[in-house]
């Protein structure tokens, strides 16, 4: 459903109703590939799975899933749907509260290397031996303070342009007093050492979630945040004149109460080969105290020096409690037009198939027939190509587990009758993801 | 207790927890004799505990018990045992690599044990002292290539019988030995064959001149020595993720050149390998085969995880064969090892499984009844998940000792059969 962003109506469905007319959407494309089990649960928050980063060279995408009480776990694609789990145990089991992974070729080794953040208020780096074994080498202390302070985000991207790998860290989230209005920048340096001497880029005041992509178009990462209370801003380091820039800012939505973000993606909506973005936000209607919407605005990359601006209308994800959700853009179907994947907690997940002009058709919803009815329900998604075949499939973690949902075309009843071309599995196969 | 048969499956599948009657409830006989916290234990320094391989080295400082070795990516261990089953010695060495493969063995046949460690594209053969300690020896690169190259198993024996000890080496290399595959436009690389180096009079490995690569399934993990059919050659059984594929060892030429796929779930079945074991379920003299398995849906008693057998049998073509069973044993909680050994003393052999289960159980027994069925477990709570587990009987009273990994607290715990 398409509605104006400027006039969103009170929607008082009740959740039943709204299931229900989320269970009579099309059918699911997909099967279970791969699934591990759990006696553990990942903290009720947000999981922050994290996929697209080949973590033993072998060409393909890994996973890693940090847990509760435990440490991490990699998941190593076998390239057939299925993987290999190891262990990331770098932290004592009762401290674990890793809540981002970000991954690079931080020494240039040709390994793929990993910082984290932790409970421990810093940014942890690990160096890739081979083979997805790491070795901790350097701990970078953050300005996130206090008893409930905590990182929020984490990503790397070279925001300078000198070809190393930096990190920025969203260290002064919702807990610090004052609400932080800035991340932290750190510098990647020759021998995969990070510089002690950090920056600061300007970001949403209070930003908890974090995307780093090119936007701007020069080569360099920007960085893409949200908030609590309904903003995206778009951060770009200006390293001819060496100054951090707060390029755009903007409201996703005005007029409402409790506007906050849920969660952020970029990916490429349109043909015209600039970086756009997807924001979930949430709010409360003013007449219905008890109710929480759900909706998806995209941002459009208008070229200009600003990069980014509301692409004009929002889309509601009826059905789906999209808090805290994983944005996954990408082309599930292979008609060449990318698509959004949102995690709900009240489900597994959704997939707004793109028109590739921001419109979107109805959500299609993800189950685990089997374990929906247990109430399991997604903590994150990650998105790859698991078995070969040019299609994107996905993971999903849930209280109980990790199940890969693998693209099936015996299942695809939308797309059977020739939608899977030549050339969207080929444009497929050229996505990169890397979050 | 007789194993429950489900009607319309026509599987007997163990009955467990509710369906358990009081008096098979009953504690495991064994109790903690020793446990040593891994040395040196920081977040910024830890041991992959769940990523460790733990054997039975053979008596290291020649004071008539047996002892441990044990490997995580990057660090090794020697776990000196006391007559007690204490650890009056443990020492860890640190290399700048990530394998985890370990094995041990007499190399240079001086009656002292020694230890093969994996490097990231080599085996370093260690020889012990017959004290405890060890002198670094020759390191033999398997072929390896590129920034990713990874051993991940090592089993030694004397498959040719020519008195000196070779290895079988699994290394994990996308970069070498690879194919592509992928429908998509995906390159995708697949390593199918293991390395396999022959022992020489001087106390070292080289590549078999005539076989240096042994055919494996696609991404072997891991490979373990099996003297099936007691003729003295030991077999090898070399697991990837979802498959175990059996390598006859008949002749003095070396292995076969066919071997015995087996799979769980039947091929193309979405069900992973954990684990495997060897013993004779059926009292005929012929090793059969346990095999841990996680499987994408539950089984009529909610069994995710369930234990699969193997019947070792006469085949009128191959040497013998492993034909699966129809019994199973559903596990309560996600497993990660198994050992196979008589904790009872009727002479049956025995399942003893670890689970991941956040500390509700860390051990199952499940006693052998000689007809591939199994009594409904006993359990040892020990408060921790366990990981990789060897079986030796550390005090001399004849009776199985168990070492196993304390996965969730970082430990090596031996547990003493009461």
């Amino acid at each position: 459903m398409i509605i104006n962003a400027g006039s969103l109506p009170v929607r008082l469905a009740a959740l039943a109703a709204l299931l229900a007319v989320a269970a009579g959407a099309a059918a699911q494309p997909y099967s279970v590939s791969y699934g591990d089990r759990w006696s553990l649960f990942p903290y009720n928050f947000s999981a922050p799975i994290a996929g697209g980063l080949d973590l033993n060279g072998d060409g393909r995408s890994d996973l890693i899933v940090p847990l509760a009480s435990g440490p991490a776990r990699l998941y190593l694609s076998q390239g057939n749907g299925r993987f290999v789990r190891k262990t990331l145990p770098f932290w004592a089991p009762q401290e674990i509260e890793a809540l981002a992974f970000a991954g690079g070729d931080f020494d240039g080794d040709g390994r793929v290397d990993l910082a984290y953040t932790g409970d421990s208020r810093q940014v942890r780096v690990l160096r890739n031996l081979g083979g997805a074994n790491f070795r901790h080498v350097q701990a970078i202390p953050t300005q996130s303070s206090g008893e409930s302070a905590r990182l929020s985000a984490l990503v790397s991207g070279d925001f300078n342009g000198d070809g190393k790998v930096d990190l920025v860290a969203l260290d002064r989230g919702r807990d610090t007093t004052p609400a932080g209005t800035s991340a932290l920048l750190v510098w990647g340096q020759a021998g995969g050492q990070f510089a002690a001497a950090a920056s600061r880029l300007p970001t949403a005041g209070g930003a908890i979630w974090a995307a780093a992509g090119d936007f701007t178009g020069d080569g360099r990462a920007d960085l893409l945040t949200g908030n609590r209370t309904g903003d995206v801003s778009l951060s770009h380091y200006d390293s001819s004149t060496a100054t951090p820039r707060l390029l755009a800012s903007l409201r996703t939505y005005t007029g409402v109460e409790e506007a906050r973000v849920e969660g952020l993606g970029s990916g490429h909506i349109n043909d015209d080969n600039r970086l756009d973005a997807a924001a979930v936000f949430s709010y409360t209607p003013a007449n219905a105290p008890n109710t929480r919407l759900y909706l998806l605005r995209t941002l459009r990359n208008n070229g200009t020096a600003t990069a980014l601006q509301w692409s004009g209308e929002a889309q509601m994800i009826e059905g789906c409690f999209a808090s805290n959700t994983s944005v996954r853009l990408g082309d599930y179907n292979g008609d060449t037009k990318t698509d959004v994947l949102v995690s709900c907690i009240n489900g597994i997940g959704g997939l707004l198939y793109g028109r590739g002009d921001f419109t979107f058709d109805a959500p299609v919803y993800l189950s685990l027939p089997e374990e929906s009815a247990q109430g399991v329900t997604s903590r994150g998604l990650a998105r790859g190509d698991y078995d070969g075949d040019g299609r994107l499939d996905i993971a999903v973690v849930t209280q109980r587990g990790l199940r890969v949902l693998r693209y099936d075309p015996a299942a695809d009843r939308l797309f059977a009758d020739g939608f899977q071309s030549a050339a969207g599995a080929a444009a497929a196969a050229q996505n990169t993801f890397v979050e | 207790m007789k194993s429950h048969r489900i009607p319309g499956t026509g599987a007997a599948l163990l009955a467990l927890a509710a369906a358990t009657p009081a008096w098979a409830q009953t504690a495991a006989p064994y109790s903690v004799a020793a446990r040593i916290e891994l040395t040196g234990y920081t977040r910024n320094f830890p041991w992959a505990a769940a990523d460790t391989h733990l054997l039975v080295a053979g008596d290291l400082n020649a004071d008539g018990v047996a002892d441990l070795a044990a490997a995580t990516p990057g660090v090794w261990f020697t776990l000196i045992v006391a007559p007690d089953g204490s650890f009056p010695l443990a020492v860890y060495r640190q290399e700048d690599s990530s394998s985890s493969g370990i094995a041990a063995a007499d190399f240079n046949n001086d009656s002292k044990g020694d230890l093969a460690i994996g490097l990231a594209d080599r085996v370093l053969i260690n020889y012990g002292n017959g004290s405890g300690g060890f002198t670094g020896g020759p390191q033999v690169a398997v072929g390896s290539v590129g920034p990713n190259a990874l051993i991940t198993d090592i089993a030694a024996a004397d498959f040719n019988r020519d008195g000196y000890v070779d290895l079988a080496v699994v290394d994990a290399d996308p970069l070498n030995d690879a194919r592509t595959h992928g429908s998509g436009g995906n390159i995708i690389r697949h390593r199918e064959s293991i390395a396999l180096l022959r022992g020489t009079s001087d106390g070292s490995v080289a590549a078999d001149p005539v076989r240096p690569r042994l055919p494996a399934p696609q991404f072997p993990l891991r490979a373990r020595r099996e003297d099936f059919n007691g003729d003295g050659r030991p077999e090898l059984l070399v697991g990837s993720n979802d498959t175990i594929s059996l390598l006859f060892n008949e002749s003095s030429s070396g292995f076969a050149a066919a071997s015995l796929p087996l799979y769980p779930g039947g091929l193309h079945a979405q069900v992973d390998v954990i684990a495997s074991a060897g013993g004779d379920f059926n009292g005929d003299g012929r090793r059969d085969l346990a095999a841990i398995s996680t499987f994408p849906t539950a089984n009529a008693v909610g069994g995710y995880y369930r234990v699969h057998l193997y019947r070792n049998a006469p085949h009128p073509s191959l040497p013998y064969t492993l034909t699966p069973e129809i019994n199973e044993i559903a596990l309560p909680h996600p497993a990660g090892a198994l050992v196979v050994t008589d904790f009872n003393g009727d002479t049956y052999a025995d399942v003893v499984v670890g689970f991941e289960s956040a500390g509700a159980h860390t051990l199952a027994f499940y006693a052998g009844r000689n007809n591939f069925t199994f009594d409904p477990p006993r359990y040892f709570d020990g408060g921790f998940d366990a990981g990789a587990m060897a079986v030796a009987d550390f005090n001399n009273d004849g009776k199985p000792d168990i070492a196993v990994m304390d996965c969730s607290g970082g430990a090596f715990v031996i547990l003493r059969h009461d």
